[in-house]
């Protein structure tokens, strides 16, 4: 399941924590890195809208020099790296290549952004969630805490150390099951497993239990629970409360109109957490 | 139904002005956040507070212009007036996908040529029109001659003590080009309020313009600077400063001649002029051409746009 990933990057000051991050995921059968970087079409038109001058070669050559550092890095550690630049549409260009390349996973950072940007233009993270048919995992790899009035920048280290697997039982849920045996081999040791509920239903702690078993079975030290409430809040309270560095999840939709106005529950998640999350197609 | 064409002369105007405050930021800024002298949060408001008062001080002579002197005042009726700038605004919104290459300048303009022959107003071609042909033309021309010669005189001082300052005077020259936005630009969003009779102070309307304006370069002129300082060549300090004051000296005359103009094709030409002056190629050949393109689109799909735009209300409305 994580034999060949895809890593898009826009050269953020956090690309390369990420990268090494990722490294891990060796033991979890990782064997591949597709690199791409893609000059946004938009912005280059932007750019010259605004009388600016733009080198296109200038552009790919810096964009080669700096995947050159990852490329090393990787490398030395014994992954095979592609790299690619491409040009045009983001969200579009990542689809692409993920399925030119046959990944089995894309791999995205994920930054604090203004909220007038959330409200126009909508993250490439967004774009690809909803138009992408492969599972994708968003590194939030930038979180900020106020401690004692100062605030302190948190950067995640260890990925998969905790694993809270939210599950309402759907097909997607339990193909997101389905990677636990392969976290496990890249290091994760425990899982808290949620399963939130608006309306209360008898078999939801039998099925919750012999779930639990299930996943012990695998090595991990797992936690259940069942929460009453609003899924995506719990989720996003649990997560925090339990200390879990990955929310694992299946991704679906609630219907076009619902999905628009409010956001699937995974998206919420996703917007509104400061912990990464693996979302399972 | 008066009070509906005047609201949504309004509500489309200051639409327009606010996509002019986001259009161009890149224009004015985007040289010293480019360079990383200022970040984005300074350069934006930066723009906001410059643009606010070039709006409030020096768009007057924009603002009679458009409103007043393309066609006769008393043909400003609240329909018309709202269809032009009704027309300014779809065009603009519609153009953030199609990408074409139109200038808010000439699409204002224009969207009241295309109303005034639909209604057969008198067009004041000669007086009016021709100056603004001229001055659309003479825009990147005096840009470059003034590019050239203000990066030549910055260059000319070479103490490396000075390169600190120089920083500074970047900053200045942005701020410069920001009032001359809101001293050019921002007039475009307000003057058919101006002209038919909505809005009677020319303080007035060129405030409120230069509101709309400051939004637009807080609002949406973040994102979009952000997007471009990633991607555009980095000027060398005495080139970006003899650009930038040659775009914003440029339109500031044009401005206090009451003619609006395109601040990025100012830029452009003064871009091209400050490469000449230090002998480095920033501007293609091709930027050029695409500005000559871009007259002769402008014209087409915004007086067209209007002209229909007007004949359709017109006739489902049954207005005029």
């Amino acid at each position: 399941m994580f034999s060949k990933i895809l890593f898009p990057t826009k050269f953020d000051e956090f690309t390369f924590p990420i990268l090494k991050s990722l490294v891990c995921l060796k033991s979890a059968g990782l064997k591949d890195i597709v690199l791409l970087y893609v000059i946004d079409e938009d912005a280059i038109y932007l750019a010259k809208e605004s009388g600016l001058p733009v080198d296109m070669e200038q552009i790919k050559s810096l964009a080669n020099n700096k995947m050159q550092e990852f490329v090393n890095y990787l490398k030395s550690m014994g992954l095979a790296v592609k790299e690619k630049i491409s040009f045009g549409n983001v969200v579009n260009e990542i689809i692409k290549e993920a399925q030119i390349e046959n990944v089995s996973l894309v791999v995205t950072g994920r930054h604090k952004r203004h909220k007038i940007e959330e409200l126009f233009i909508g993250s490439t993270t967004d774009g690809v969630i909803k138009k992408s048919p492969f599972s994708l995992l968003v590194v939030k790899y930038h979180t900020i805490k106020m401690i004692e009035g100062k605030p302190i920048e948190q950067f995640c280290l260890n990925l998969f150390r905790k694993i809270l697997y939210a599950t309402d039982w759907s097909e997607h849920s339990e193909r997101a099951k389905g990677f636990l045996p392969f976290l496990y081999n890249a290091g994760a040791r425990e899982v808290v497993i949620l399963h939130v509920i608006e309306e209360k239903k008898k078999d939801n702690m039998e099925k919750l239990d012999s779930l639990k078993k299930e996943i012990e079975k695998i090595g991990f030290t797992v936690k259940s629970y069942l929460i009453h409430g609003k899924p995506y809040k719990e989720i996003i309270r649990m997560a925090s409360e339990e200390n879990a560095t990955l929310i694992l999840m299946g991704s679906h939709g609630k219907g076009f109109v619902k999905e628009i106005l409010l956001g699937s529950v995974s998206q919420r998640v996703l917007e509104y957490s400061d912990r990464s999350v693996l979302l399972v197609k | 139904m008066e009070i509906f064409y005047i609201v949504g002369m309004i509500t489309a105007g200051l639409f327009f002005g606010w996509t002019i405050g986001s259009h161009y930021t890149g224009a004015v800024m985007g040289t010293a956040y480019g360079a990383k002298i200022l970040n984005i949060k300074s350069a934006t408001l930066l723009i906001a507070i410059f643009a606010l008062l070039g709006a409030t001080f020096q768009s007057h002579g924009v603002i009679k212009t458009v409103g007043s002197g393309i066609i006769p005042m008393e043909y400003l009726t609240p329909f018309r007036a709202m269809i032009m700038m009704l027309n300014a605004a779809l065009v603009t919104a519609v153009n953030t996908w199609l990408k074409l290459p139109i200038s808010t300048a000439q699409l204002a303009c224009f969207s009241i040529v295309g109303v005034g022959l639909a209604i057969d107003a008198p067009i004041s071609w000669k007086h009016t029109m021709l100056p603004l042909a001229i001055t659309w033309v003479g825009t990147p021309l005096v840009g470059c001659i003034l590019g050239f010669i203000f990066t030549k005189t910055i260059g000319g001082v070479n103490a490396k003590k000075l390169e600190t300052f120089k920083k500074f005077v970047l900053i200045i020259a942005c701020c410069y080009a920001s009032f001359t936005l809101g001293a050019n630009n921002s007039g475009l969003a307000v003057s058919v309020l101006y002209g038919s009779g909505v809005l009677k102070s020319l303080l007035f309307a060129g405030f409120i313009g230069g509101v709309v304006v400051a939004i637009g370069a807080l609002t949406w002129g973040r994102p979009l600077l952000e997007k471009v300082g990633l991607h555009i060549v980095q000027l060398e300090i005495n080139s970006a400063i003899g650009a930038q004051l040659g775009q914003a000296t440029t339109a500031y005359i044009a401005a206090l001649l009451g003619y609006p103009t395109s601040m990025n094709q100012a830029i452009v030409g003064a871009i091209g002029g400050a490469g000449l002056a230090r002998g480095v190629k920033y501007i293609q050949i091709k930027v050029v051409k695409e500005i000559v393109i871009n007259w002769f689109v402008s014209l087409i799909v915004s007086g067209f746009t209007a002209y229909f735009l007007y004949k359709l209300f017109a006739w489902l409305l049954g207005a005029k």
